[in-house]
C-alpha cells in the first residue's frame, strides 16, 4: 500500500510534468511556429496593399498619357504589390508549404517566395477556421479593389484620351474613374479592417498561450515546489521508519544485551535477523561475548581457589598476631611488673647515693665524688627511663587517666622555658617563645600532660642540637585548635627514617650518633597524648638544619 | 504513532497529486478566440444575387418533379439501405455507374446548363426529402447529405430556409468558396429538396 501510494503520487505528478511540459511546449510553438509567422505574413500583405494604394493614387493623379515612364513605373508597382499581396495571403490561407500554396496560380506563389528569400526562412501555418474566414473576406474585397483600381485607371486613361476631342465623355470617364477609385478605397479599407481583425485574433492567440506559458510555468513550478517537500517529508518518514525498523531496534536490542551482560548475566546474546552490518556488529557481539563468559568462569574459578588461599593464610596470620598480641600483653605486664620492681631498688640507690655525697662530701676525694655523682646520674637515668615505661604501659592499656580543664597555654609555656633556662644559659642556647600578639584563648586539657608534651619536644630539641643553637617555641590560634610549634636548628631527621619517628624506642641514627642517651620512648608518649587531647602532632625537618615540632589541642569550649 | 503520522503523509501525497493533476487539466482550456463577423453589405447584395438564381433554378418545373420523383423512389429505401448505399458511394474512388447516373440523368444536365450560363457556380448538386443526392454536376464526396448541417438547416423540417455558408476551401480546385443553399418547394410550398450551390469566390471580387 505504501509503495502503490508513493507511486501513485510521482506518477500523477510526472504526468502533470509532462502535460505541463507539452503545454509549455505547444504554447511556445503557438507563438514562435505559428502566430509570429502569421502576423508578419499579414503585415507584408499589409504594407503591399498600401504600396499598391500608393501607386495607385499616384497614377489616377497623373494629367499624363498612360505611356509615360513614371506611368510604367507606377504600374509595375502596383502589379508587384497585388502579386506580393495575392501571395501573402495564399500563404495564410493554405500555409505555405503546403501543396495547394505550391500549385495555386500555376506555381507563381511559390516561385515569388522563393525569389524573395522566404523559403526556409518564413514558414507560414495555414490560418485557424475563424483566420480563413477572415482571409477570405481580404480575399473577397482584395479581388473587388483591384478590380475597381483595374476599372478607375481605364476610366482615367480614357478620360485622359478623350478630354481634348470630346468633353463630355472625357468628364463622363472622369467621374467614373473617380467613382471606381472610391469604391476601391472603400474596398481597401474594408482588406485593411480584415488584416487588423486578424493581427488582433492572432496577437489574442499569441497572448493567450503567452498567459497559458506563463500559468503552466507557474503550475509546474507549484507542482516541483509540493513535490521537492511532499517528497521530503516522505523521504524523512520513511528514512526514519527504516532507520528506526534498521539501526534504532538493533542497536537498542545490542545495548539491552550489553547491559544485561554486564550487570552478569554471562548467558545473553544478541539475535539480529537481518543480513546488514548490524547482524556482522550482533555476531561479533556474541563472540566477545562467548570469551568473556568463558574468561570470566575461569577467572572466578581462580579467586575463589585464591580467596581459599587467602583465607587460610589470613587465618593463620590471624593466629600469628594473637599470639603476637599475647606475647605483647605478656611484654608490657612483664615490664610493668620488672619496672615496678626496679623502681622500689633504684629509688633506694638514689637515696643511698643521694646521702653519701650530701654528708661525706668533705671526706671524699675528687674521683671519689665523681664516681659518685656518675652513679646518682645514671641511676636517675635509669628511673627516669622505668618511669616513661611504665607511662608507656600504662598508654598501651589504656589505664592513663587525664584531667581535662581550662588552660593558659602561655603561662604553660612560659613555665617550661623557665625551667630550661639554667641548662639554655649555660649552652648558650637561645630559647625563646615568640607570643602571638593577641591573648590565646584557654585549651582544653590536661595541663600535666601536655606540659609533659612541651617538655618531651623541647627536650629533644636541646638534645639533638649543637651548643648557641636557637630554639623557638610560638602559639597560634587556628579556627577551634591552638596550634604550638617548638622550632630548632640542630642536626634535622633524616628523610628516610621519617615516617618512624613516633614508633616504641625508635631513634633516628644521626640522634644515635650525636647523643648516645635516650629511651626513644619521648615521642611515643607525646603523640598518645596529643592524639587523646583530640589533636595532631607532626613535624617538618631537614637534616643538618633543623626541625620544627607541631602539635593542636582544641580550644576549651567556654573559649571556642 | 509513527504509523498514523506515515498514512498521514501518504493521505498528504495522495491530495496533493490529485490537486497538481486538476489544475494542470484545468488549464488547458482552448486558446483559439472565435468571431463570427459578417461580410460587407456589397458582398451580401451580390451573394443575395446569385442566391436568386438558384431559387430560380429550384422553382423550374422540371427540378420541381424531378426531386418529387427520386423522393418517391427513395421513400422505399431503409435507413440500413441509405447507410450501406452512402459506404459504398465514398468508398468509391472513380464514377461509378452509381455514381454517374446522378450526373448524367435530365436534371444534372440542367444543372450543367445552368452552370454553363452562370459560370461562378463551380458545382451545383441537389438532395431530395431524404437527403440523398438526386442530381449533381461534380462527383460529390457522399451520398448522403441529410446528416449535414446545412442541408438540415436548408431543408428546416420541410418549412425549407435560404442561406449560405461560410467561406472554404476547395481542395480538389484549390478555390475558395461561398455555397448557397435553397429549398426546393412542391405546390404547398412545402421543401421537397435542397438545392446546394458552391460560389467562386473570385466571382463575387469581380462583381464588386
Amino acid at each position: 500500500m505504501l509503495l502503490a501510494s508513493i507511486s501513485f503520487f510521482f506518477l500523477a505528478v510526472a504526468a502533470a510534468s509532462l502535460i505541463g511540459i507539452y503545454q509549455i511546449g505547444a504554447s511556445t510553438s503557438v507563438i514562435v511556429d505559428r502566430e509570429t509567422p502569421f502576423v508578419r505574413s499579414i503585415e507584408e500583405a499589409l504594407f503591399s496593399m498600401i504600396q499598391a494604394q500608393f501607386a495607385t493614387e499616384r497614377l489616377l493623379d497623373l494629367d499624363s498619357s498612360s505611356q509615360t515612364d513614371e506611368s510604367v513605373q507606377l504600374k509595375q508597382t502596383l502589379d508587384t504589390a497585388n502579386e506580393r499581396f495575392r501571395m501573402f495571403m495564399a500563404a495564410i490561407t493554405w500555409g505555405s508549404e503546403s501543396d495547394a500554396f505550391r500549385q495555386a496560380d500555376g506555381g507563381s506563389h511559390v516561385r515569388a517566395w522563393q525569389e524573395n528569400g522566404y523559403r526556409g526562412t518564413l514558414v507560414v501555418q495555414e490560418s485557424s477556421p475563424v483566420q480563413a474566414q477572415h482571409a477570405g473576406r481580404v480575399n473577397i474585397y482584395y479581388g473587388g479593389y483591384v478590380n475597381n483600381v483595374q476599372k478607375a485607371i481605364e476610366e482615367r486613361e480614357r478620360y485622359i484620351s478623350l478630354e481634348p476631342k470630346n468633353a463630355a465623355e472625357a468628364e463622363a470617364a472622369r467621374i467614373a474613374s473617380k467613382e471606381f477609385q472610391i469604391k476601391a478605397r472603400h474596398l481597401a479599407d474594408l482588406t485593411a479592417e480584415n488584416l487588423r481583425e486578424m493581427i488582433a485574433l492572432s496577437n489574442e492567440t499569441a497572448a493567450g498561450s503567452a498567459e497559458t506559458l506563463r500559468a503552466t510555468e507557474d503550475s509546474v513550478r507549484g507542482s516541483t515546489l509540493i513535490v521537492s517537500v511532499i517528497g521530503l517529508l516522505v523521504t524523512v518518514a520513511i528514512g526514519l521508519s527504516f532507520a528506526e525498523k534498521i539501526i534504532v531496534e538493533p542497536v537498542l536490542s545490542l545495548a539491552k544485551v550489553a547491559q544485561a551482560f554486564g550487570a552478569g548475566k554471562l548467558t545473553e546474546r544478541v539475535r539480529i535477523e537481518t543480513r546488514d552490518e548490524m547482524a556482522i556488529l550482533g555476531k561479533a557481539f556474541n563472540e566477545m561475548a562467548d570469551r568473556l563468559a568463558a574468561h570470566t568462569t575461569e577467572l572466578e574459578s581462580e579467586v575463589s581457589k585464591r580467596t581459599q588461599e587467602l583465607k587460610q593464610n589470613f587465618d593463620k596470620l590471624q593466629l600469628a598476631n594473637d599470639r603476637l598480641r599475647e606475647l605483647d600483653k605478656a611484654k608490657s605486664e612483664f615490664i610493668s611488673v620488672a619496672a615496678h620492681q626496679l623502681r622500689t631498688p633504684l629509688s633506694a640507690i638514689k637515696w643511698i647515693l643521694g646521702l653519701l655525697i650530701e654528708e661525706n662530701a668533705a671526706n671524699l676525694t675528687a674521683e671519689q665524688k665523681s664516681l659518685l655523682y656518675k652513679g646518682f646520674e645514671s641511676n636517675e637515668r635509669m628511673i627516669a627511663l622505668i618511669n616513661e615505661m611504665l607511662v608507656v604501659t600504662r598508654i598501651e592499656s589504656g589505664k592513663v587517666e587525664y584531667k581535662f580543664a581550662p588552660t593558659h597555654i602561655e603561662d604553660l609555656i612560659d613555665n617550661i622555658l623557665l625551667d630550661f633556662s639554667a641548662q639554655a644559659h649555660i649552652r648558650s642556647i637561645k630559647l625563646s617563645f615568640e607570643r602571638p600578639s593577641v591573648g590565646l584563648p584557654y585549651i582544653k586539657a590536661d595541663p600535666d600532660k601536655i606540659r609533659q608534651v612541651l617538655q618531651n619536644l623541647i627536650e629533644n630539641a636541646m638534645h639533638y642540637t649543637d651548643d648557641k643553637a636557637t630554639i623557638t617555641l610560638n602559639a597560634l590560634e587556628k579556627g577551634s585548635m591552638i596550634e604550638v610549634a617548638v622550632r630548632d636548628n640542630g642536626i634535622g631527621i633524616p628523610v628516610a627514617q621519617q615516617s618512624s619517628i613516633f614508633n616504641k624506642f625508635f631513634r633516628a641514627d644521626n640522634a644515635v650518633k650525636h647523643q648516645t642517651d635516650g629511651s626513644g620512648l619521648g615521642l611515643f608518649i607525646a603523640k598518645a597524648t596529643v592524639e587523646k587531647h583530640g589533636g595532631t602532632i607532626w613535624f617538618e625537618s631537614a637534616e643538618g638544619k633543623g626541625t620544627t615540632f607541631f602539635f593542636t589541642v582544641p580550644v576549651s569550649a567556654g573559649d571556642a | 504513532m509513527r504509523y498514523v503520522g506515515l498514512a498521514l503523509v501518504l493521505a498528504l501525497f495522495a491530495v496533493a497529486g490529485w490537486w497538481v493533476l486538476q489544475k494542470q487539466y484545468a488549464s488547458t482550456d482552448s486558446q483559439t478566440p472565435t468571431t463570427g463577423a459578417a461580410l460587407a453589405p456589397e458582398v451580401e447584395t451580390i451573394l443575395s444575387a446569385k442566391t436568386g438564381l438558384l431559387v430560380a433554378l429550384a422553382a423550374d418545373s422540371e427540378v420541381v418533379a424531378a426531386v418529387e420523383a427520386s423522393n418517391m423512389r427513395n421513400a422505399s429505401l431503409s435507413a440500413d439501405d441509405i447507410r450501406h448505399l452512402d459506404a459504398e458511394w465514398q468508398a468509391s474512388k472513380t464514377v461509378t455507374p452509381q455514381i454517374s447516373q446522378f450526373m448524367t440523368n435530365p436534371t444534372a444536365k440542367h444543372l450543367l446548363a445552368f452552370q454553363s450560363g452562370h459560370p461562378e457556380f463551380k458545382e451545383v448538386f441537389i438532395a431530395d426529402a431524404f437527403g440523398l443526392n438526386m442530381a449533381q454536376t461534380d462527383k460529390t464526396s457522399d451520398y448522403y447529405q441529410a446528416d449535414e448541417a446545412w442541408w438540415v438547416n436548408s431543408f428546416n423540417g420541410s418549412a425549407g430556409r435560404i442561406l449560405h455558408g461560410d467561406i472554404e476551401f476547395d481542395e480538389s480546385s484549390q478555390t475558395e468558396a461561398i455555397s448557397a443553399y435553397v429549398p426546393v418547394k412542391n405546390a404547398a410550398g412545402k421543401a421537397i429538396g435542397v438545392v446546394k450551390g458552391v460560389i467562386n469566390l473570385s466571382a463575387l471580387s469581380s462583381e464588386l
